[in-house]
């Protein structure tokens, strides 16, 4: 199964790289879409299909906890698979990310990381990785 | 202000620029390294349980290496140089703040802004300079608040 994936951050160099990592991963990918902030993140939800959201945190117009909020209160979306990617140290925030059936991966982060977490959080079978993809060397690191 | 506690800084600083940019500074600057100028800079507000802002300089070329390497590209915009080493010095400033707090309270960071190469007189709570190839970087942590 291929994966419709959604990267919501402000950052455009951050969005390069998660999904720059997301290839790293050997992960199967179908299409991408990409937002600035919640608010657009939230409007791509509405017109397309997505299977994983990579969410950052800290955005303008809407951050990321508000658009986890609202993935989670519309039935047409509270199953979709999310994870933060955030520089966030807060446990407090950090656990309340979790309590909203979210993942959460840090920055910097390897693709390998990135990978676990979406193979935990999807329940995706492992037999797809592409052992080529990711740099024995280490150097995909994020 | 003064802290009770050593800030992590340089740690912190040299793990950034390996982890995510892929370069590896090392903790220390040999003498051609201390002559070379500094050309960029940009600033990182914080607020949270503390308040103040981390400010990074660099030596010419060291905003093309971590735009290169961040983004697999060979020769990338200016734009995405100034981009890059914004993130860069995001990623920083977080991490050095959850670092600094345990994990505790949670804040808020201004997007990066860029800040001439020139230092102003103020006086930081840590200051840390790498030596990074032929060049070099600064960083300045100033708190103004809270703690």
């Amino acid at each position: 199964m291929a994966l419709n994936v959604l990267i919501v951050d402000d950052s455009a160099v951050m969005r390069t790289m998660v999904l720059r990592t997301l290839r790293l991963s050997g992960l199967p990918l179908g299409e991408v879409h990409e937002a600035p902030d919640g608010q657009a993140g939230l409007e791509v939800l509405q017109a397309h299909w997505v299977d994983l959201v990579l969410l950052d945190l800290n955005m303008p117009r809407m951050n990321g906890e508000e658009l986890l909020g609202e993935i989670r209160g519309n039935p047409e979306t509270a199953s979709v698979a999310v994870i933060v990617v955030s520089t966030e140290g807060s446990d407090a925030r950090i656990a309340l990310i979790h309590k909203l059936g979210a993942g959460f991966v840090h920055k910097p982060f390897r693709p390998e990381q990135l990978r676990a977490e979406i193979l935990q959080l999807t329940g995706m079978q492992d037999d797809a990785h592409e052992t080529s993809a990711v740099a024995a060397d280490g150097s995909g690191d994020f | 202000m003064t802290l009770t506690r050593p800030v992590p800084l340089q740690l912190t600083a040299a793990a950034t620029f390996e982890d995510l940019a892929l370069l590896v500074p090392l903790d220390y600057l040999v003498e051609e390294q201390r002559d070379v100028p500094l050309t960029h800079g940009v600033v990182v507000r914080f607020f949270g349980p503390m308040t103040g802002r981390l400010e990074l300089r660099v030596s010419e070329g060291v905003t093309r290496a971590v735009a290169a390497n961040m983004l697999g590209l060979d020769e990338p915009s200016e734009q995405l140089q100034a981009d890059a080493f914004g993130e860069l010095a995001n990623v920083l400033t977080g991490n050095l703040l959850s670092l600094m707090t345990h994990a505790v309270g949670v804040f808020h960071l201004r997007p990066p802004t860029r800040i001439g190469a020139e230092m102003s007189a103020d006086i930081p709570v840590a200051e840390t300079a790498l030596g990074l190839e032929e060049g070099r970087v600064n960083v300045r942590l100033f708190i103004t608040l809270g703690g």
